[in-house]
């Protein structure tokens, strides 16, 4: 690993083996101000956040000062982890908050940008789909761009209308109505 | 021949701290012996720029510790840990070497952080850099 | 049973944005609980972005926190790194900055009619800054002045940003007096000169003597010639006639371009 960091035990201990450290483990030794503990910690999650908050924002800057953002809270937050849910879990949810934060300063940016590019998918692998998901997730592709993004965010994300209005840019009536409508179509479609 | 000290002397009012001595010496290790009061101290002292011979010439590195310029000039290569090490109340181990670091001309605040991060590593106080010294 | 993990092709389909919303929703859910696949789209993760993140975040988080000192000093044009040097202040000269604190107070509190206490005030006033400056340098007053001597950092240059917060202090001081004593702000700026010229003296003469045996000799001789002209002409006012100003304000010149000469000569040297 690229960066730096001298005399970790094991940076590419991803928390898969018994012997490694669980996450756990991890967020107690940096409430203790533990570097190694935290240089593990983002050896572990940063990627995966990385990829992950690249789907949600097109802007590779924005996407890097969201995650130092994250995982500043994280050394400073450490300890008010609490152990509720899981920290993958935790760690996803401070990054989308620092993501929306960013781009609600950046009125001109488009959040959706690579978010939702159309997929062109042969007929054989629709088929697939439908064999693999059933007929949910073939709704949920149909749905438009607008309706996938608040889903999206709202579902997969996790976040509030509130908050959601802010990545995407409308407002939280507009939110709620395309919500409700998402949820109306993928009714129809599984009924 | 990086050290030249030509008849070097020290005194303060009636007391002699250093009788005059005669020093030449190049690379490497060089140690000083002597019991209390000979003017070891003294004689760094001297050497390190912080106090001024009362007599002799000091000549570090090829600059004159007479003039203004050679001083600064020497200062900017010298790195010296006195006997008594005083830290400032309040600092944390971080801010001491920074506040150093400034005092050693690094004047811009990234290079300079890298640079005191970089030795804390190498001395292995990274983890307490964070803590005041007086906690320590 | 055995777990499922997504091969590297999915993962890099997903981190290429090229999954529709059910499987990117499936890939993302999935990541959220395993391990070895979030080891896996690692691989396909920006390298450089998280080394550079990583370097920043470091950076963040040892940045010594700013004073508010330090942020008014930079936000009227001096260079960080100067801030800082002029805001760290020393315990010595935290004590003064106390003490300062409570001559105000004595000031606004004191009887304002005593003769005696507005005359010790004109005494020992013009003192607070020499004490100030005093205390801003030398082996006495710093805990690191050994490592302070054998640095590069022009002397003079370090002497007056520590003396800087000197300024404002005695200017609050002045503000103070100038409202609460008989005489107002006539009295107050009376005693600003000889302040600033005794200070300007112990400036100049403390590298070669020391700071504060300079500091306690000219704050000596102020206090007997103070003393004197109130014993000799009945009030501590003849200390503060025209003709000591014109001297105050001479010698604060003559310092000044003492100074000046000297810097330009040492910038000719070097």
């Amino acid at each position: 690993m690229g960066h730096g960091v001298d005399g970790v035990a094991n940076p590419g201990a991803t928390g898969s083996n018994p012997s490694d450290p669980t996450d756990a483990t991890l967020l107690s030794a940096v409430a203790g101000a533990d570097r190694d503990a935290f240089a593990v910690l983002y050896t572990r999650h940063a990627p995966w956040l990385q990829v992950r908050l690249r789907r949600r924002c097109g802007d590779p800057d924005v996407v890097a000062e969201a995650l130092q953002d994250t995982f500043v809270a994280v050394w400073r937050g450490a300890g008010r982890w609490g152990r509720r849910g899981e920290v993958p879990a935790w760690l996803w949810g401070i990054a989308i908050r620092r993501l929306i934060d960013l781009l609600a300063r950046r009125p001109s940016h488009d959040a959706l940008t690579a978010a939702s590019d159309p997929v062109v998918r042969s007929a054989e692998e629709q088929v697939l789909l439908g064999v693999e998901y059933g007929d949910a997730a073939g709704a949920l592709n149909r749905l438009s761009p607008e309706l996938q993004a608040v889903v999206r965010a709202t579902v997969l994300d996790g976040l509030t209308t509130r908050e959601a209005a802010r990545l995407l840019h409308i407002p939280q009536g507009t939110v709620k109505t395309r919500m409700a409508r998402a949820r109306s179509l993928l009714r129809q479609a599984l009924s | 021949m990086d050290i030249h000290l030509t008849n070097v002397s020290k005194t303060y009012g009636r007391r002699h701290a250093l009788d005059p001595v005669s020093l030449n010496a190049g690379h490497g290790v060089l140690g000083l012996l002597g019991p209390n009061g000979a003017g070891k101290t003294t004689l760094l002292r001297i050497m390190a720029t912080v106090i001024a011979p009362t007599a002799g010439q000091v000549r570090l590195l090829g600059h004159d510790c007479a003039l203004p310029a050679g001083r600064a000039a020497i200062r900017r290569r010298l790195g010296y840990v006195p006997q008594e090490c005083g830290f400032p109340a309040g600092f944390t181990g971080f801010e001491y070497v920074d506040y150093v670091a400034i005092l050693k001309e690094w004047a811009d605040r990234r290079t300079r952080h890298d640079e005191v991060r970089r030795v804390l590593a190498v001395m292995g106080l990274t983890d307490v850099a964070g803590r005041r010294i007086r906690r320590l | 049973m055995i777990a499922w993990h997504a091969d590297a092709q999915l993962l890099a389909a997903y981190a290429d944005g090229r999954l529709d919303l059910a499987r990117t929703t499936s890939v993302e859910q999935h990541l959220l609980g395993c391990g070895t696949c979030r080891a896996t789209v690692a691989a396909v993760a920006d390298r450089p972005l998280l080394d550079r993140v990583w370097a920043e975040t470091l950076d963040v988080l040892d940045r010594p926190p700013v004073s508010a000192a330090e942020r008014i000093l930079t936000a009227v044009g001096l260079a960080p790194s100067a801030a800082r040097l002029a805001s760290k202040a020393s315990s010595a000269q935290r004590a003064w900055l106390w003490s300062c604190a409570l001559l105000a107070a004595f000031a606004i509190a004191a009887p304002r009619t005593e003769g005696w206490v507005i005359m010790w005030f004109l005494v020992l006033a013009p003192l607070v800054p020499v004490i100030g400056v005093a205390l801003a340098y030398g082996p006495d007053t710093d805990p690191m002045h050994e490592v302070v001597a054998a640095a590069p950092y022009s002397r003079l240059r370090l002497i007056l940003l520590r003396s800087l917060l000197v300024i404002p202090v005695t200017g609050a001081l002045v503000l103070v007096t100038g409202l609460t004593v008989p005489g107002g702000p006539t009295m107050s700026a009376l005693w600003l000169l000889p302040g600033l010229a005794l200070s300007a003296m112990t400036l100049a003469l403390e590298a070669r003597l020391g700071a504060l045996p300079v500091a306690a000799a000219l704050s000596l001789a102020w206090i007997v010639f103070a003393v004197g002209a109130r014993v000799g002409t009945g009030t501590v006012m003849t200390a503060y006639g025209p003709a000591v100003q014109l001297v105050c304000l001479t010698t604060l010149v003559a310092v000044a371009a003492f100074a000046a000469y000297g810097r330009h000569q040492a910038g000719r040297s070097s």
